[in-house]
């Protein structure tokens, strides 16, 4: 009889045991698990803040997926992040309507400020800019996003104010577990 | 046998195509129905044997009714359309979309190997702009690195998707996909990785542009300088073309068709052929060819000579043969008229002479229920593709690694629900346990046991209170139908084949009524041509050799008389007789399977106790060099002849080159020593030789289950119960690290054991053919183990993890691959200390 | 009769003030037209990149097919040419050649062009086929007195 040797197993990122609970109650709620994936994959990022390729494999595990059908579902919405990103995110809406009402000035606005541009983080890991597709709200122009809330009819001062808050941690961050820079 | 019933053919209906009104079968695709009858269509994303994606835009038609043009390719004909075809704003339409297509593209063509066979090419000249009226600058991805035979260029996509769906939808996994969004769409697969799939090389072919391209192809030449030989290889089923110039091999495809006024690649080919045949094939351009005759010079030294002295060498040596002392063994590579050659040569020419090609067998019972199930074959794929077999059952058929072509072929038959497929096997992958229902995993040696009730199950009767306790899903579903397949796998043991096995199934299948077919699937090529061509012991090209009729007709068509023999021993007793000195003359005829045996010893005994071996061959091995006559052979498109696929189908074998060097055609070999042995008659072609071999087979199908007697109380094992065990769906994973990973330096002994080690051993493997491949490396990675997730968790292995078998330093990939070559028990089915899947 | 005898004289008078058309050939050359189609040459860049990408469209439509051409794969850190592929072998049989310039018009780098050589004499037919070499860099004098010339035994 053959003895077999063997090597520690290998750590995968524990998805299934932090969001265990989440998951099953998900399973009762769609027909197949192929339909899980977008919600597994939020709940992936409203801890993480960003899906990495770790979760990734693993939401393809938990989905009877394959992993190229999952990045291909992370690449297609632009609201998954495919790198860490700060405590705030500030989407800025990129479609016509709030470009004609100067969406452009408040992206050079908070690049101004922040000193950062698209898809970038703040040294502080405090803010990352990013651009959105029409968030619905186009009479309301110019639109950000911040983390979940919409921000409309934005003025500096009103920019201003969001960012103050944020600092001052008045508002509810992106993730809540640790940020998996890695 | 009552003929099956086959869907009849769908009802015509009228169509106004461009104001003449034409019959088209109803419910048919637009697209392909106007395809069909002739009209030309542009279009990339559409192709036949994949789903609608309509995403290219480019088939699109004017219909009556409609207040703006449709695709084509995602219409259904219906009577009383009205379509144009040729109308302005069709025009205008095409060369709208052709603008947007190439907005992106890069202006390469001189340098992209598509260039030649390219439908943006094409259409471009049809309805390209000349000038582009963009001024932006071109979208521009960085080139990763893919995979080991594909080379990606994703500027050059246009997002036809067709690679997508043929991974997902015909080979197998959804490994490729769309990633990104709108006009930063690209495609490829997770992390860049390779297109892991044993049919991945297709998807370069239905690629209608130049994103995705042949690696080993790449560059090499330009694809109207290469002459295109439509052919069969020696190793794989199916039909190929095969591209050369000066004798050298660039590239092997699906076969071309004649299409717009030129021989291409069809972009919507119907044929898909395996990684195997289209990159394992590249042994062709291998230098180490024999190019001229070779005869022993003492000393186990060999001097090089006159095709004229080795054939008068061979044909002596042959006529001194006394009776019985003359031993043919016939590769299972070797084509019908080749068989049939060295049948005659065996029967005709030497006095009793032996002849059998069932090397591949380890054991005599093994070899000889292998032949039986051949004889046994009346199952047709084709009819399979139209759906006549309401339901498939494969037994112990490890198709993707024996016959990846034929798996295909039942896969997509399962996919497109033309059948309903269900398994009974020791080890199920993924590639049909997604298609199968309801599967079931047995211990090899249970296999036949577990067949043998069934069929007693169903000779008591259909109705589900006579379904075994264990098995009633499975009784079920073949009591269900009264038409169906039964495929049984001849060599998922590597060359062991229960012998069992065979029987329980044949009865299983006559169990099931005459609306059962039956299908021996091996990864011997011509195995099938072996057994009708006259090349297995107990068989003549006509019939049985017990048959007075058949010795009769047979000796008619060889021309010479022929005589009963007492006994028909197969390749493995031939083999022993060798070794034990019984033969004077050794006739080794392409023996591949013999190179990398797993009785070597056996082989060395026999090749030194001959006095004379001869050797047909194309590479040198250990083998000629034993050889007392060398006799260098021809490739699979140098080489006139026909090969019979396992479910029957004739292959031509096309001569498009001259052999290297002074090689010969084998069958010139073959008639030339007949010629030289007596004053017997003379083929002057292999066309003339296919001739003998169709007046012998005079009917349309070649054999019948009725041909097989059985013989139960030798062969039946006596059961009286089923031994089924339902499991639950089987997902077996890879254990071992992927290729250049090291193995761990310090690994802990696990309390492991109790698992036996199957050889899974693939088709081609390391054998004389395929390992001189310049590809070999890419389409056969590392030997690894494969567990159940069950027996995994138990011993607390994950995936990649690195195991050793006891005894031995050697981890696990180099040990797998060593036994795999090394002796095997006779009469064993596995071996004892082996291991895997779950005790 | 005197009268014929002077006016052909005049004639012969006339040439010999005449400015000279014969040249004393190997000393002296005859000045060729800009479109004089000689012997082939490849182009280079600037930057010494060859234009030359071996797509083979020359080979293609050569009429007497006397163009042979491998390609291959660039090896980005040390390229031949500017693009992915380059032509690892390019030969052009001189014997062959019919000098239409039918390549120099296919080809889309420019690279293969149509120079002024034209004394292609040579003692051996072997040296008549002519490589890349030969071509990117050609030698001052005649053709074929070069050492690197190789036979293509595919051809």
């Amino acid at each position: 009889m053959p003895q077999i040797q063997i090597q520690e197993p290998v750590k995968t990122n524990g998805v299934r045991e932090r969001h265990g609970a989440a998951i099953a109650e998900l399973e009762r709620k769609y027909p197949t698990r192929r339909s899980l994936l977008l919600p597994v994959l939020w709940l992936i990022q409203e801890e993480d803040g960003w899906i990495s390729a770790e979760t990734m494999e693993e939401a393809a595990e938990i989905c009877e997926c394959t992993t190229a059908e999952v990045m291909e579902v992370v690449s297609f919405y632009q609201m998954y992040n495919r790198a860490p990103v700060g405590k705030y995110v500030l989407g800025i809406c990129g479609t016509l309507p709030c470009a004609l009402c100067a969406a452009d000035g408040l992206y050079e606005y908070l690049k101004e400020k922040l000193g950062i541009g698209w898809n970038e983080t703040t040294a502080d890991g405090l803010f990352t800019i990013q651009r959105r597709e029409c968030l619905g709200a186009c009479s309301e122009a110019p639109v950000m996003l911040v983390n979940q809330e919409t921000e409309t009819r934005l003025t500096r001062a009103k920019v201003d104010g969001i960012l103050e808050e944020c600092r001052q941690g008045k508002r509810k961050p992106y993730f809540t577990g640790r940020n998996n820079k890695q | 046998m009552t003929p099956l019933n086959v869907p009849p053919p769908p009802d015509n209906v009228t169509v106004t195509v461009n104001g003449a009104p034409m019959q088209l079968p109803k419910g048919k695709n637009l697209l392909q129905a106007l395809l069909d009858v002739g009209h030309y269509i542009p279009h990339y994303c559409y192709h036949p044997r994949l789903s609608v994606a309509g995403n290219c835009r480019l088939c699109l038609i004017e219909l009556e009714g409609r207040p703006k043009p449709e695709i084509a390719c995602n219409m259904v004909v219906a009577d009383g359309l009205k379509i144009r075809t040729d109308s302005e704003l069709v025009d205008s339409c095409r060369k709208g979309m052709m603008e947007f297509l190439l907005i992106n593209h890069p202006l390469d063509c001189p340098i992209c190997d598509r260039g030649g066979e390219c439908m943006l090419q094409r259409y471009s000249v049809e309805y390209g702009w000349g000038t582009a009226r963009t001024i932006d600058p071109r979208r521009r991805f960085h080139k990763p690195q893919f995979d080991p035979l594909i080379d990606i260029e994703r500027n050059r996509c246009i997002m036809c998707t067709r690679c997508v769906r043929f991974c997902d939808e015909i080979a197998g996994e959804h490994v490729m996909g769309v990633f990104g969004h709108g006009n930063r769409n690209y495609i490829g697969t997770y992390g860049n990785g390779p297109v892991s799939n044993p049919f991945s090389g297709n998807v370069i072919d239905i690629c209608p542009v130049g994103c995705l391209t042949s690696k080993p192809f790449r560059f090499k030449a330009r694809v109207w300088e290469l002459r295109q030989t439509n052919t069969t290889t020696r190793t794989c089923n199916g039909a190929v073309t095969a591209w050369t110039r000066a004798g050298k091999l660039y590239r092997v495809t699906p076969p071309t068709r004649r299409r717009h006024g030129a021989y291409t690649i069809d972009e919507d080919t119907d044929e898909f052929i395996s990684n195997e045949a289209r990159f394992g094939t590249h042994y062709a351009n291998h230098d180490d060819r024999l190019t001229t005759p070779m005869i022993a010079a003492g000393d186990g030294a060999q001097m090089t000579t006159s095709w004229k002295s080795a054939l008068e060498a061979a044909a002596r040596a042959l006529r001194n043969a006394g009776r019985g002392e003359a031993c043919f063994l016939a590769g299972e590579r070797s084509t019908n008229e080749e068989f049939y050659l060295l049948g005659r040569l065996a029967r005709g020419l030497c006095r009793a002479g032996h002849i059998d090609w069932r090397m591949r067998f380890t054991s005599e019972a093994a070899a000889r229920a292998a032949g039986d199930a051949l004889r046994a074959s009346d199952g047709d794929l084709d009819l399979l593709a139209r759906g006549a077999y309401g339901a498939t059952l494969m037994i112990h058929a490890d198709l993707l690694g024996t016959a990846p072509d034929i798996a295909l072929r039942i896969k997509e038959a399962a996919r497109a629900g033309k059948t309903r497929l269900a398994l009974l096997d020791a080890r199920v992958d993924e590639f049909f346990g997604r298609f199968a229902d309801p599967v079931y995993l047995e211990q090899p040696e249970a296999l036949a046991t577990a067949v043998n009730n069934l069929a007693a199950a169903l000779e008591h009767g259909r109705d589900e209170a006579h379904a075994p306790a264990d098995g009633a899903p499975l009784f079920n579903h073949l009591a269900q139908h009264e038409q169906g397949l039964i495929v049984l796998g001849l060599d998922a043991a590597g060359g062991a084949l229960n012998p069992a096995l065979v029987p329980a199934a044949l009865r299983l299948v006559q169990a099931l009524g005459a609306g059962w077919q039956f299908l021996a699937v091996t990864a011997a090529r011509n195995a099938r041509g072996a057994v009708a061509a006259g090349a297995q012991s107990d068989r003549l090209p006509t019939g049985p050799v017990t048959d007075p009729e058949a010795l009769r007709s047979t000796s008619e068509l060889y021309g010479a008389p022929l005589e009963a023999p007492e006994e028909t021993p197969a390749a493995p007793e031939l083999l022993r007789r060798a070794a034990a000195g019984q033969f004077k003359v050794l006739f080794l005829h392409r023996c591949d399977e013999l190179v990398h045996h797993p009785q070597r010893e056996l082989i060395e005994q026999a090749l030194a106790a001959t006095e004379t071996v001869i050797a047909v061959d194309i590479f040198p091995s250990w083998i000629t060099r034993h050889a007392d006559i060398v006799l260098p052979g021809s490739l699979f498109y140098e080489n006139d002849g026909t090969m019979t696929d396992i479910d029957g189908t004739l292959q031509r074998m096309s001569r498009g080159d001259r052999p290297r060097g002074d090689a010969q055609e084998e069958w010139r070999i073959l008639e030339s020593i007949a010629v030289l042995m007596s004053a017997a008659r003379r083929h002057k072609s292999a066309q003339s030789i296919f001739g003998d071999l169709l007046k012998a087979w005079n009917a349309p199908t070649l054999f019948r289950l009725d041909d097989l007697l059985l013989d139960p109380p030798s062969l039946l094992p006596q059961t009286n119960h089923v031994l089924l065990s339902r499991r639950t769906r089987p997902n077996f994973k890879l254990i071992l690290a992927e290729r250049g990973a090291q193995p761990p330096a310090q690994a802990a002994p696990a309390a492991g054991g109790g698992l036996r080690l199957l050889w899974n051993m693939h088709s081609q493997g390391p054998d004389h053919l395929g390992s001189r491949s310049s590809e070999f490396d890419a389409l056969h990675p590392q030997p690894r183990l494969e567990l159940n997730p069950a027996d995994a968790a138990a011993l607390g292995l994950a995936d990649g993890d690195w195991v050793r078998l006891a005894g031995g330093e050697v981890y696990l990939p180099v040990i797998q691959l060593e036994r795999a070559i090394g002796p095997l028990p006779d009469e064993a089915l596995y071996q004892e200390e082996a291991v895997e899947t779950p005790a | 009769m005197l009268v014929d005898l002077f006016k052909g004289f005049a004639v012969t008078f006339k040439h010999i003030f005449r400015p000279r058309v014969t040249l004393e050939y190997p000393e002296v050359k005859r000045p060729l037209p800009p479109y004089f189609r000689g012997r082939h040459r490849l182009q280079r860049y600037e930057n010494g990149l060859e234009r030359c990408v071996g797509c083979a469209l020359c080979a293609a439509v050569c009429p007497s097919e006397a163009i042979y051409l491998e390609a291959a794969e660039n090896d980005p850190a040390n390229p031949v040419s500017a693009g992915e592929r380059y032509a690892r072998v390019y030969q052009i049989h001189q014997l062959r050649c019919i000098w239409c310039g039918f390549c120099e018009e296919a080809c889309p780098e420019d690279a293969i062009v149509m120079g002024p050589d034209f004394e292609l004499a040579n003692y051996r037919r072997d040296q008549f086929i002519c490589d890349k070499q030969a071509m990117l860099d050609p030698p001052d004098k005649g053709f074929g007195k070069e050492p690197n010339l190789k036979v293509n035994t595919a051809l």
